[in-house]
């Protein structure tokens, strides 16, 4: 559905990411999922699909994170006023049936964190948390936007804090040295980690979110098709087991 | 053997559901509404898994189009949803992936082309038959494209000459998709008479919508096309007058959401329907209609779908 929406706060997280709120003025069907996302309008400017980060219910206050990448992501950051917010788009992902969740995120991957944790708290399961990034300025601390997570890992591929190196070969390392610790793998990042990530781990529980070109958001206009596969990220997705989607991950 | 075929053969005529559309044999009335996917081989294979009897391709151009930047489309409180895609899709070479893609499926399928010129039309469809397509389907009225567009397909003596550039050099069935228009008796004969085989009607109806705190139009493209529940009465309006005057085989579009809404059209005189906004909300939506349709026919007595065509015109 479409609501609109005023932008109430731009947060600067880190040297790279700004959480972005809103108010919704058109109250929701329904309560998001972890892991749906939504299309969100700036009027003459763009319409970019965010993932849902966060959700306060009682207030109708839906939170993004943003990484400027170009002028629509800008608009989010620095803008004020009137926004358009489309969804709850996605199937997102049911956490009730884990007790314990690891979190693999990659960069930006890190927002649906928050909305993830609240309802796996609901749902008495836990949460750790692999967050790789490039660099060290790019991190924050992940409590001051999720307080109820467990651990939290961090991996960076400048080696300037924690684990030297990429999110996948960190998750990894630590399901081999604590086997049977986490009942779900949750993985949100680019390609090449969700990829790794598949292959490593095998099909077991492990669920990848991937991106896509999302236009319309509703399963029209077939922009964000997973070849080599009949299925669409915005209606069968984001969120897949690996064997389901394998040979989308495969490098072209 | 012969009992056996014989057999096989009695069950094949006797469903009840099978139509004959412009010269298209189609298993059952109910095919998706060209825009909504289908312009890739896997957009085919979704829409031969959701039971539609044919596949309507998504509209070809000869070039390439990106089509309108996002916001491209509005869901609205009413049902209703509103899209200005601006007709993106691959260009002429995508069309053979998707027409053997739905051969691979078995579907006949329709595959919809919109020109700026009467070469390129000519072209598309020469493309569209050489890769083994069953039918085309002329777009003559997307509200949302300078060309070719809503404002060709309101004028008859255009129509004439669009439609007649390509049913003189195709032998396949053409089908001419018309929009709302005053003139919408007069510009379906004009496509009769030029040779379409039959008709669509009717397409999305340009329309808008504007966001009232940003106090701005929603759509990138400001209009674009309505569709679903809120054009139905409209849609079957139209229908049912152009059957009055001309009698000819319609494919009937426009907001069919139930097998109330298809017996609707099929009584207006649609031998086929086309679902496409319906189908977006609901992946069962074609096996709904489906079964509701055969129950109606069995409830008042019919033994096919074809004998109620046009039957709310009887006096």
């Amino acid at each position: 559905m479409y609501m609109s929406a005023q932008k109430v706060s731009t947060v600067k997280l880190s040297s790279t990411y700004y959480k972005v709120d809103f108010r919704l003025l058109d109250k929701p069907r329904a309560k998001p999922k972890p892991l749906q996302f939504v299309n969100v309008w700036i009027p003459l400017v763009d319409e970019v699909p965010m993932s849902i980060s966060d959700y306060e219910d009682c207030e109708d206050k839906l939170s993004i994170i943003v990484k400027v990448v170009g002028e629509g992501t800008r608009a989010l950051v620095e803008g004020s006023g009137y926004y358009g917010v489309k969804g709850f788009y996605g199937n997102g992902i049911n956490v009730e049936d884990y007790d314990s969740v690891l979190f693999v995120a990659g960069g930006v991957g890190i927002a649906p964190l928050p909305l993830l944790v609240k309802r796996c708290l609901e749902a008495n399961c836990k949460v750790d948390v692999v967050w790789g990034v490039r660099s060290g300025d790019m991190l924050f601390n992940v409590k001051s936007i999720a307080p109820g997570v467990n651990e939290v890992y961090v991996a960076t591929e400048d080696c300037s804090i924690g684990y030297c190196g990429l999110a996948s070969e960190l998750a990894s390392s630590l399901i081999q040295k604590y086997p049977g610790r986490w009942s779900a793998i949750v993985a949100v990042g680019p390609k090449p980690m969700l990829r790794a990530l598949c292959e490593n781990l095998g099909d077991r529980d492990v669920y990848v979110s991937l991106e896509a070109i999302v236009k319309c958001g509703l399963g029209a206009c077939g922009s964000c098709t997973l070849k080599p596969y009949p299925k669409l990220l915005c209606r069968d997705g984001p969120v897949f087991k690996c064997g389901e989607i394998i040979d989308h991950l495969k490098p072209p | 053997m012969a009992p056996y075929s014989s057999v096989v053969r009695s069950l094949i005529t006797s469903n009840p559901l099978e139509v004959v559309v412009g010269g298209l044999r189609l298993e059952h009335p109910v095919l998706n509404a060209s825009g909504v996917l289908g312009f890739e081989p896997e957009h085919v294979e979704i829409l031969a898994r959701a039971g539609f009897s044919g596949i309507v391709t998504k509209t070809f151009t000869k070039d390439r189009r990106e089509g309108h930047p996002p916001p491209i489309i509005v869901e609205l409180d009413n049902g209703g949803l509103i899209n200005a895609v601006g007709l993106s899709n691959p260009g002429i070479g995508g069309i053979c992936p998707v027409v053997k893609a739905a051969k691979s499926l078995g579907k006949p399928v329709v595959v919809s082309v919109e020109g700026s010129s009467s070469e390129e039309l000519v072209e598309l469809v020469a493309r569209a038959e050489e890769c083994g397509a069953d039918a085309i389907e002329l777009n003559l009225s997307c509200p949302n494209v300078r060309y070719g567009g809503i404002e060709i397909g309101s004028n008859p003596s255009l129509v004439y000459s669009f439609v007649r550039d390509v049913t003189s050099t195709t032998k396949l069935p053409v089908f001419a998709k018309l929009g709302l228009c005053d003139k919408a008796v007069e510009v379906a004969s004009k496509a009769i008479e030029a040779g379409a085989s039959g008709l669509t009607l009717i397409n999305t109806i340009k329309a808008m919508v504007i966001d009232v705190y940003a106090a701005k139009p929603i759509l990138s493209n400001r209009y674009g096309g309505l569709s679903g529940p809120p054009i139905k009465p409209i849609a079957l309006r139209v229908v049912y007058e152009v059957y009055e005057e001309l009698s000819v085989d319609i494919i009937g579009c426009g907001g069919i959401s139930t097998w109330r809404d298809a017996a609707e059209f099929i009584l207006a005189g649609a031998k086929a329907l086309q679902v496409g906004t319906a189908f977006i909300k609901n992946k069962a939506v074609v096996n709904e209609i489906l079964s509701g349709l055969k129950k109606w026919i069995e409830l008042i007595g019919a033994s096919r779908v074809l004998d109620l065509v046009g039957l709310a015109h009887r006096r």
